[in-house]
């Protein structure tokens, strides 16, 4: 009986909060409820829909997350194939959790002291020669969004190589490199034709799990991004927090067009880790 | 092998960096273009930050109460719920339903239930930050929980009913005393999601409920970072802790990971 209370305990904890904040979104963005609403309209769904902002919203959070994630694994493997014996050590595998201590917040905070014109980084490429003055480099608010492209791979690296190195142990890639290399196959075949392989199976549900999360990052958009075009939350968060009320069923409408592609990310997570376990 | 040795220094560096970076920017007043180091150091701002705020320890000690709380709740609550999941047929389907809140961005969860906790006239309390915090947190813990209730537990479970013991009998003197990495682990994730959680506080407590992670943002934009600096190495600090206490237990964070 108490079992029976929890299983549905745990489906409204999970499913409740999303819906009636999904069911409020949607009533919001079609006119029926809210501030300066006054009836059903279309209207709200057919300026964020004809809008460029959206596309080019939604466009940039879904390269930047691809990117990054694609980024960070590549750098991970690569780290792995030249250090693996190193990354064994304790204080090595130690050190990789320090950066998973860190907040987003004060991984951006960092990355914008560092990276802004006049800061660490300016100050050392100066010092070279490569810069004449401050404002020669500038990688916050950049156009390219490279300031917030360095924070999330530095984000994304360490659990990424962690990660890598335990499929590495698990599925005994060391010694399966060293079968391909008593057979007469080369280190490069052994590594490209096996060890990557491996790696990526291994680490795909991981590498789709963390996509989702890089698309809702909001911290880091929020301080290294720039303005125009915005990552999706912080588009969002910047609609519905303007003082004009117009835009909040605008926040809405992208807010459901979110929750929806979070549902069928996670639709596919599910199927795809149900496939692998079954 | 040399080189193997230097990258492997250079990973280490690149790994402590950051925290080096945040105590030297905490010792200094000035740290111009295109000094490579300050000029000088010193411990004023971490006088100011410490001991000339009153605001700043409550604030503190705010954050640690709210945290704590979550992080029991959480552990309580999801260790149970996961035990009552794991002896469902459809395990994994009712596993994989807690991820779809623990995939969701804080802050547009936080808009989308925004209305309901204004009307519940939770809005900007503490209350109401705890509440919101605990929707995420308790489907985390689920997560890290469900595999810790392997085919070896549910046996050993059984050995007890079939001696006699009744199911409270099992879970105190077999499944809880097992149980303490897994429990020890799921407090120190939930407490530092609340304790890093920037979305619920900023939207929910709307600014009211005042937390470090505020504190520095609110240093960030009045471009002070000097003092982000001390109050980043502050909120740093617990999860610093819980690393040394157990980095074996922290390097389990492979949640992500549907071993």
């Amino acid at each position: 009986m108490f079992s029976k209370f929890s299983l549905y305990f745990y489906l409204i904890l999970c499913l409740f909060p999303i819906t009636a904040g999904f069911i409020y979104a949607f009533l919001y963005s079609l006119g029926l409820i809210g501030a300066m609403n006054t009836g059903f309209t279309l209207n709200h769904w057919k300026d964020v829909l004809g809008s460029k902002e959206l596309l080019s919203s939604f466009a940039l959070t879904i390269l930047i997350s691809v990117m990054v994630v694609l980024a960070s694994w590549w750098m991970a493997v690569t780290i792995l194939r030249y250090y693996a014996k190193e990354l064994t050590k304790t204080i090595l595998k130690n050190g990789l959790l320090i950066p998973l201590t860190l907040p987003m917040l004060i991984g951006a905070f960092i990355v914008m002291q560092i990276f802004r014109s006049g800061g660490l980084f300016a100050s050392l490429l100066y010092k070279i020669g490569l810069i004449s003055s401050a404002q020669s480099l500038e990688w916050v608010n950049d156009y390219w969004h490279i300031g917030l492209g360095i924070c999330l791979i530095l984000f994304t690296l360490p659990y990424f190589i962690i990660l890598v190195l335990q499929k590495y142990d698990k599925h005994k890639i060391p010694e399966l490199l060293e079968i391909n290399t008593s057979m007469g196959g080369t280190k490069s075949i052994g590594w490209y034709r096996i060890a990557m392989p491996i790696l990526w199976i291994e680490t795909k549900l991981s590498m789709l799990l963390y996509g989702i999360f890089l698309f809702g990052t909001y911290e880091a958009a929020l301080l290294l991004g720039r303005q125009n075009p915005r990552l999706v939350s912080v588009l969002i968060a910047q609609k519905l927090r303007k003082f004009d009320l117009q835009t909040i069923p605008q926040a809405y409408v992208l807010s459901i067009i979110y929750t929806l592609l979070i549902v069928v990310f996670i639709y596919l997570f599910s199927r795809k880790s149900y496939h692998e376990v079954s | 092998m040399k080189s193997l040795k230097l990258g492997g220094i250079v990973i280490l560096i690149l790994c402590v960096f950051p925290l080096l970076y945040l105590t030297v920017l905490s010792l200094t007043t000035e740290w111009i273009f295109p000094e490579l180091l300050p000029r000088a150091l010193t411990g004023f701002h971490w006088n100011f930050f410490l001991a000339g705020n009153q605001s700043i320890l409550m604030t503190l000690l705010n954050g640690v109460l709210l945290s704590s709380l979550v992080g029991i709740i959480s552990m309580i609550t999801g260790f149970w719920l996961s035990y009552v999941i794991s002896f469902q047929s459809n395990r994994r389907s009712w596993i994989n339903l807690a991820y779809l809140p623990y995939s969701f961005a804080p802050v547009i969860y936080a808009f989308l239930l925004q209305f309901y906790f204004l009307k519940a006239g939770i809005s900007g309390t503490w209350s109401g930050v705890f509440l919101a915090q605990l929707l995420i947190t308790v489907p985390f813990v689920v997560i890290l929980c469900a595999h810790h209730w392997t085919t070896e537990m549910k046996h050993l479970m059984e050995c007890v009913y079939s001696m006699g013991g009744s199911e409270c009998y099992a879970f105190s003197k077999v499944v809880l005393p097992m149980s303490r990495p897994v429990l020890l682990l799921s407090f120190a994730q939930s407490f530092l999601f609340s304790w890093f959680d920037f979305g619920f506080v900023s939207v929910i407590g709307v600014g009211k409920t005042k937390t470090l992670m505020l504190l520095l943002y609110q240093y960030i934009q009045e471009a002070n970072p000097y003092i982000a600096a001390c109050s980043a190495l502050v909120i740093i600090l617990p999860a610093a802790i819980f690393l040394i206490i157990n980095s074996k237990l922290i390097s389990r964070m492979n949640v992500l990971t549907q071993d």
